[in-house]
């Protein structure tokens, strides 16, 4: 199925969808920058050890960020497909992440 | 029979026992059977109030709730404003929310009220000439009791017999310094209760001594009815109590702030003022935590039938998640770690002799009463059951007993004086260190010399027993003229006769209790009347580590600020009284620790109060089992282990739904409100809101006894608020990411009406909120790695297909939905799976990477 955005009757409010779900993912990060700060043990391992920490650290977030891409791109373009196919790319990511880290 | 006010009774003061008898319509054998029925029909049961709620009350709590008078407003709003079915809509949900409640909250009560009477006070009461121990409650007005050291007065007495009675009345007149009681009829005109001499009140506690008497007033006639219904002052609140009330006010007037902001803001962009006022607040609804009260007494009503049948009565409830967070036990040695069956090992002179003189005055200065059984102080028993078994207790038959002075714990002995021959001897038997420096002599083969040349000897031979974990009592006695009563004054001037030694095994399971209670991070402290050898050589035995023992008298010269590092650092407490007990709890609780005293003594029962969590035993004096929280039916640390894991059990359940509150119903209820500002329709309609909220709340019923991840009841928790907040951070702003994903979805891939809309959302929201449940109950990455209890899967399973078929059923239509195409379903369960490994993955940064721990 594909639906154009033409389609919709409240066109005008794509704008203040991709705002509001972009603000929203912003705040997420900056949670995350706070509580990341907050603990000094990353701190030091960030300064003292390489960049490479503190990518690995934040996959989640790199994660998230290339979820709100899909999401803008596919629903702006009114794409279910794209939308499908984006999200079973990511979960199979976010599965591997998580079994990779898992603690028990 | 006399008058049944208090006033006529109290009249009794001035009457002799028999006319007490007589105006009471009662005898010294006691009331019969039928006069009991008679007179409980006429007077009813003897207690203040009633413990448990009755049905109504139940019933009245459900309705007595802020959540209930918004959605009463809404109905009449709705109504009045010409919407009827969402008034019907809204009051059909409220009955069907206090339905649910009322349900399980009866049930919670009957299971609180059978474990109450599991613990309730005894008393020893006299009716058709028989001795009974029947519950405090079921005494009459005329019944014949029996009070001793230790126990509670359960009702208003007029005293008819007394032996060095005194009574601590600190509970009803304030007055710290116990008050000796008589039978003695008194000459008073209107006197206040502490003139009363021979009355024993309610609530007031035997501190020594023995006595009978006659019920005068019950219930609420009694002095403490006539003040106050409560028996006990009231306990402060928990750790767990203020955090959840701090919880509480801070979500409440947050939601107060959002619930008039979405109603100005919806008002301002010119939305109709009643669909302004109904979705505000049914938003306010969805974000107050209405079911954490029921969720809370479920827990705990649950937890405390489970840890009933490990053995562990929890009277005050609330103190079940303190339990689960306590992180130091103090508890004495003897019956806890210890048999806590003290056996007579031996008993020596001075130069090492078995003088049968020893035996024969330990068998005559005791208060063991002998019958087929014999029962009483553990030591006089123990000194007893040796006579018998040697077949040496004939002994005694020559002397005869004239008088006792008892034992009391400041003195730390107890004296007898017996008569042979029209010879008086006082004999002294009691702790080394009070007895000896009354000592002016010691007796030494057949003669005696002054104690100043035997006390080298005396103290190597007390370090040696004590070294080698014998507890002793020395006896010691003098010649004493005929007078009629013998007081302390006259323990002086005696003669040393020899060495009681008695020995207490370690429990076969201590050891493996202590380790258990060192896996749950539990620090166990010995505060014990014993010295300090004995109290070491136990620890060794089982391999408790000492890091430092104190005495009493080193305890007692400490600076306060020295006593708070010295109660962290020491292991053992010995030669300590009771009000340096006290002084330990309150100096660990100042230092943070969750505080548990287990004792059983009168002695112990400030300390189980002072405590954060009073643990007694069922064989305890009255006042320790009144004044603990929690009552063990065998004294045995590994049961009090198990309590324990039960009560973290507890406190992570009733966490888990607040993050739950906090993360998923909190975004869902933030995402409708920003919604309503920009859509130029509602995103769900007030009752939808109440309806997702009433289906939420009946799949988290089951969360008090969803199972518990065993990694996270191996250390105590304490409330953290700080926890809290940043876990509202960063797990809230997931769930609103994925409503404003679904408004996307609805908005520009469906070009979606009001209702498809609402319906779409509605789905995706309940779906969210319920599934995230599996992924936030456990800190296990990945989540289903924890597997989660069958009813809380079951129920959580059977809300999720109500809340799918909703919209294609005639209610739906009803509350406003309509069908969702197929594409939407599919498009959902991808969504949702995202949305649940991106929380699991969120885990990973949360606890793993930013270290946030509770």
């Amino acid at each position: 199925m594909r639906v154009v955005i033409e389609m919709t009757p409240y066109p005008e409010l794509l704008r203040w969808w991709t705002a509001t779900i972009t603000a929203g993912t912003m705040f997420l990060v900056l949670v995350s920058i706070y509580l990341y700060t907050r603990n000094s043990r990353n701190i030091i391992s960030t300064l003292a050890r390489s960049k490479v920490d503190f990518l690995r650290h934040f996959t989640f977030v790199w994660i998230m960020l290339a979820l709100l891409a899909l999401y803008i791109f596919s629903i702006s373009n009114g794409s279910y497909e794209i939308f499908a196919a984006g999200n079973i790319v990511v979960e199979v990511i976010l599965a591997i992440y998580v079994i990779r880290n898992r603690n028990v | 029979m006399a008058k049944t006010t208090s006033r006529a009774r109290r009249d009794l003061w001035s009457q002799p026992p028999a006319e007490v008898y007589r105006q009471l319509e009662t005898r010294e054998q006691g009331l019969t059977e039928e006069e009991v029925e008679r007179r409980r029909g006429e007077y009813g049961y003897n207690e203040l109030r009633k413990e448990t709620l009755s049905r109504l009350q139940i019933l009245v709590r459900q309705l007595n709730n802020p959540i209930f008078l918004i959605l009463i407003a809404c109905a009449v709003v709705a109504g009045f404003f010409g919407e009827p079915e969402q008034s019907v809509a809204i009051i059909l949900m409220m009955a069907l929310s206090v339905v649910l409640g009322f349900f399980n909250e009866y049930r919670a009560e009957k299971i609180i009220e059978r474990l109450r009477e599991k613990v309730s006070l005894k008393t020893l009461v006299k009716r058709n000439s028989k001795t009974y121990e029947i519950e405090s409650r079921q005494l009459v007005l005329g019944d014949i009791i029996s009070v001793t050291i230790g126990d509670i007065i359960p009702a208003d007495i007029r005293l008819v017999e007394a032996k060095d009675l005194q009574l601590d009345e600190s509970a009803l007149t304030g007055e710290s310094f116990p008050v000796e009681k008589a039978t003695s009829p008194l000459s008073l005109d209107n006197p206040t209760p502490q003139q009363l001499t021979n009355y024993l009140f309610m609530s007031t506690v035997v501190s020594n001594g023995s006595g009978r008497g006659v019920v005068i007033s019950t219930g609420r006639n009694t002095e403490l009815g006539g003040i106050s219904f409560d028996l006990t002052r009231p306990h402060p609140e928990t750790d767990f109590q203020k955090g959840l009330r701090s919880y509480g006010s801070l979500l409440l007037s947050f939601t107060v702030v959002l619930a008039i902001g979405i109603f100005t803001l919806n008002y301002i962009v010119g939305r109709p003022i009643i669909d302004a006022l109904l979705f505000s607040l049914a938003v306010a609804i969805g974000l107050v935590p209405e079911l954490m009260p029921a969720i809370v007494t479920i827990s705990i009503s649950q937890g405390a039938a489970k840890m009933a049948k490990k053995q562990v009565i929890v009277k005050r409830l609330v103190s079940i998640e303190d339990f689960g967070s306590m992180n130091v036990l103090c508890t004495d040695k003897t019956g806890t770690l210890t048999e806590g069956k003290i056996s007579l090992s031996d008993y020596w002179s001075l130069n090492a002799k078995r003088d049968p003189k020893i035996l024969t005055y330990s068998l005559l200065c005791n208060s063991a009463a002998v019958g087929d059984e014999i029962a009483g102080n553990p030591m006089d028993v123990a000194i007893w059951r040796y006579a018998k078994e040697n077949h040496v207790e004939e002994a005694v038959k020559p002397y005869t007993k004239v008088d006792d002075v008892p034992f009391d714990y400041r003195r730390r002995m107890s004296s007898a004086v017996v008569q042979r021959d029209g010879t008086y001897t006082l004999i002294t038997k009691g702790a080394p260190e009070s007895v000896l420096p009354r000592c002016k002599y010691a007796e030494e083969n057949g003669g005696s010399e002054p104690i100043e040349a035997a006390q080298n000897r005396l103290n190597a031979k007390l370090t040696e027993y004590s070294e080698a974990g014998y507890r002793i009592l020395v006896i010691a006695q003098r010649g004493i003229e005929a007078k009629p009563a013998y007081t302390p004054d006259d323990e002086r001037d005696l003669t040393f006769l020899g060495f009681l030694i008695f020995t207490d095994i370690p429990k076969k399971d201590a050891f493996e209790a202590l380790a258990k209670l060192k896996e749950l991070g539990v620090d166990v402290k010995i505060l014990t009347g014993d010295n300090e050898l004995v109290a070491k050589k136990i620890c060794e035995k089982l391999e408790v580590p000492v890091k430092k023992v104190v005495t009493g008298s080193e305890f007692m010269k400490l600076k306060p600020i020295e006593v708070k590092a010295v109660a962290d650092e020491a292991t053992i407490f010995a030669r300590i009284t009771p009000e340096q007990k006290l002084e330990i709890i309150k100096a660990l609780k100042a230092n943070g620790h969750v505080v548990g005293f287990l004792g059983d003594g009168v002695n112990d029962a400030s300390a189980i109060y002072e405590a954060d969590v009073g643990i007694s035993v069922d064989s305890a004096v009255d006042v320790a089992k009144e004044a603990a929280d929690i009552v063990l039916l065998e004294k045995d640390l590994l049961v009090l282990a198990n309590g324990i894991q039960e009560g973290r059990k507890i406190f992570s359940n009733t966490i888990k739904y607040i993050l739950m509150g906090t993360s998923s119903n909190f975004g869902n209820m933030f995402s409708a409100a920003a919604a309503s500002v920009f859509l130029p329709f509602l995103p769900m309609l007030p009752m939808q809101i109440l309806f997702m909220n009433l289906l939420y709340d009946t799949a988290n019923m089951t969360l008090p006894i969803d199972n518990v991840d065993d990694e996270y009841i191996k250390k105590p928790r304490g409330w953290d608020i700080s926890f809290i907040r940043k876990y509202i951070l960063f797990f809230g702003p997931f769930s609103s990411l994925y409503d404003f994903l679904t408004y996307g979805i609805m908005l520009f891939i469906f070009g979606a009406s009001a209702e498809l809309f609402q319906s779409g959302w509605f789905v995706e929201s309940f779906w969210t909120e319920v599934f995230v449940i599996f992924v936030i109950r456990t800190r296990r990455i990945p989540f289903w790695s924890s597997r989660p209890g069958k009813w809380l899967t079951i129920l959580t399973m059977a809300c999720i297909a109500i809340g799918t078929i909703i919209p294609f059923s005639p209610i739906g239509g009803f509350l406003g939905f309509v069908p969702l195409p197929p594409q939407y379903w599919i498009l959902l369960v991808l969504m949702v799976a995202t949305y649940l490994l991106l929380v699991d993955a969120g885990k990973v940064f949360f606890y793993k990477i930013c270290g946030c721990v509770w």
